[in-house]
């Protein structure tokens, strides 16, 4: 048997749960014949009003919570409208998400995640929603990167988990992400060519030391220095393997000094 | 019952009219970062200073300034800046928004609990006031705070949970009766609320607050509209009342709703006048959320039930002899 607390939760963010409640189909709320009793006093109209605020509130945002995931993955929303996807849709299926109850709003209640991420779990376990393109699996990457960069810049002690450390790694001062995208994607996310004549491009998202978000193409031994947090005053790093012996001495020391304005790398 | 047993805060008597902010992180009323030190916005600051002799005390609503863990030092810029703009402010109370007392879920208060002692302690908070009820669930807030669940298990977990509180904290708390038909709000169970609430609050012996809109919004509900609002208050743990709060409320397409947007209806301007004599130990009136211009000046249409109603607190505040 379902509890009452759990019931309320499925009513607030099941739709599928919800209308066999509005449609009377008790039988499928899976309750003891005194919870579902209790359900009676519900104002249907007013249970139907407080779900679409959640869903309101998860969307756009609001006064108190925030700037909501439209603003937070505005391309993958057009990208879900471009594939022929209502966007109230794609909400109500995630709004009944596994992923979206491992969010995480308010700390007491369990560890949890926080919703950009839980919206991307979603989004990367139901492929089906952005099959049109094969880009849209790396435009969500791009958006999920650049959101919780952004967010983990201005909150360096989260009250949320991190599922993703796949993707998001630390060097132990400072959280980043490093993509691999084919030049013609890193070209469009710039608006201009990027430098170097390779088909690839790695790109880095970081939460800078500087408190600052930073994004952009990034090459080997940028990323190398990162990884290994260190200015490199005592030599070149060997993180992953890759050694620097091939780099003059003045570059190597201008690299250096150009990641730790950027607040890539902590000054010693 | 005397105020002594009652665990009310030592107030030294009635305290007069006081105002009660809601002080989100954003908007034009509220608390504002800054990256030279935080604080209040400018139409937020020209109330306070304009109003400093028109109330006799502050209580804020916390609201979460970011993500991150709960850091009490993180909220001192912007505090300090709150109380250094009402120095004659001796009173101060703290309404929380994160007890979610009415929760039947796991729910750890021992770090909030902390982090409140914490704020506690340096602003000298008299007591601390949440709503009874369901504020978040699953770790996820709903829009407005639901009523708790009304049955037998929910009266039992309330008191569960409001024992704790009232036990970890380092301030009175007052447990506020929960608001019903808000616009997003609903209730389950059939529990009357009236009986629910005295008997949480005999059993927890904790204090309450009483939110004037909110008693009549649950009789508004029962279909006890008009004389008929009186009905049945003799039931709620008026000996045990502290505080009354009274917010702007309107009628909309039937339904009665508790909207803060600074407008009193007579309803409660008269609920008022009825309830001020039946509480022995009421020492505080808290007019909530106010609404004014930039200037710190309220607006036009809340000024004929706010004189009302400081007109009835005066009146009461100076028939009282010690």
């Amino acid at each position: 048997m379902r509890e009452l607390n759990d019931a309320l939760y499925l009513l607030l963010h099941d739709a599928r749960y919800r209308k066999a409640f509005l449609d009377g189909d008790h039988a499928r709320l899976g309750l003891a014949a005194q919870d579902e009793a209790a359900l009676r006093t519900i104002d249907a109209e007013e249970l139907v009003k407080t779900s679409e605020q959640i869903l309101s509130n998860v969307l756009k945002g609001d006064f108190d919570v925030g700037g909501g995931l439209r603003r937070s993955y505005p391309a993958i929303f057009e990208a879900l409208r471009q594939e022929g996807q209502l966007e109230r849709s794609v909400m109500y299926e995630f709004l009944s998400s596994d992923a979206f109850l491992e969010y995480r709003e308010i700390p007491f209640a369990g560890e949890g995640i926080c919703v950009e991420e839980a919206f991307y779990l979603f989004l990367r376990d139901h492929p089906s929603f952005l099959k049109g393109f094969a880009a849209n699996a790396m435009l969500l990457r791009h958006e999920f990167l650049t959101v919780m960069l952004s967010i983990l810049t201005v909150n360096r002690d989260p009250h949320f988990s991190l599922r993703s450390t796949d993707l998001i790694r630390t060097n132990g001062a400072l959280r980043y992400a490093v993509q691999t995208y084919p030049r013609p994607i890193v070209e469009a996310l710039l608006g201009h060519a990027a430098a170097g004549s390779g088909a690839e491009i790695h790109y880095l998202y970081a939460a800078s030391l500087r408190d600052t978000f930073v994004s952009g193409p990034i090459d080997e031994v940028a990323i190398a220095l990162v990884e290994s947090g260190s200015d490199g005053r005592s030599g070149p790093p060997s993180a992953q393997g890759f050694v620097v012996a091939s780099l003059a001495l003045s570059q190597y020391s201008a690299l250096s000094a150009k990641l730790v304005d950027l607040g890539l790398l902590t000054p010693k | 019952m005397n105020a002594g047993a009652l665990h009310l805060p030592a107030l030294g008597g009635r305290l007069g009219m006081g105002i009660g902010v809601d002080l989100p992180w954003s908007g034009r009323i509220g608390f504002r970062r800054a990256a030279e030190g935080d604080g209040i916005t400018e139409p937020l600051r020209n109330f306070l200073v304009a109003n400093r002799t028109a109330f006799h005390y502050l209580f804020f609503a916390f609201q979460p300034k970011d993500r991150n863990r709960l850091r009490p030092d993180a909220y001192f810029a912007a505090y300090d800046e709150l109380f250094s703009f009402v120095p004659d402010f001796r009173t101060r109370g703290f309404h929380q928004t994160m007890l979610n007392m009415g929760s039947m879920e796991p729910y750890e208060r021992k770090d909030l609990i902390t982090f409140t002692n914490s704020l506690i302690a340096r602003y000298g908070f008299s007591w601390v006031v949440e709503d009874l009820g369901l504020w978040s669930i699953a770790g996820k807030t709903v829009p407005y705070p639901l009523p708790p669940f009304m049955t037998r298990e929910g009266l039992r977990a309330c008191i569960r949970n409001v024992r704790e509180v009232s036990a970890g904290l380092d301030a009175p708390l007052s447990v506020e009766f929960p608001g019903f038909t808000e616009g997003t709000n609903f209730y389950i169970g059939d529990y009357d609320a009236f009986d629910y609430f005295r008997e949480m609050a005999d059993q927890a012996d904790v204090a309450v607050t009483i939110d004037i809109g909110h008693i009549i919004s649950y009789q508004w509900l029962r279909g006890n509209q008009g004389e008929r609002m009186f009905i049945g208050l003799e039931r709620l743990p008026l000996d045990r009342c502290f505080e009354f709060h009274l917010s702007g409320c309107a009628i909309t397409k039937g339904k009665f709703r508790d909207l803060h947007h600074g407008v009193l209806l007579d309803e409660q301007i008269d609920l008022l006048e009825y309830l001020l004599p039946l509480c022995p130990n009421l020492q505080a009136v808290s007019y909530e959320d106010p609404q004014y211009t930039d200037d710190g000046v309220l607006i036009a249409n809340s000024l004929r039930n706010f004189e009302r109603m400081k007109n009835l607190v005066d009146a009461w505040t100076s028939s009282h002899v010690l």
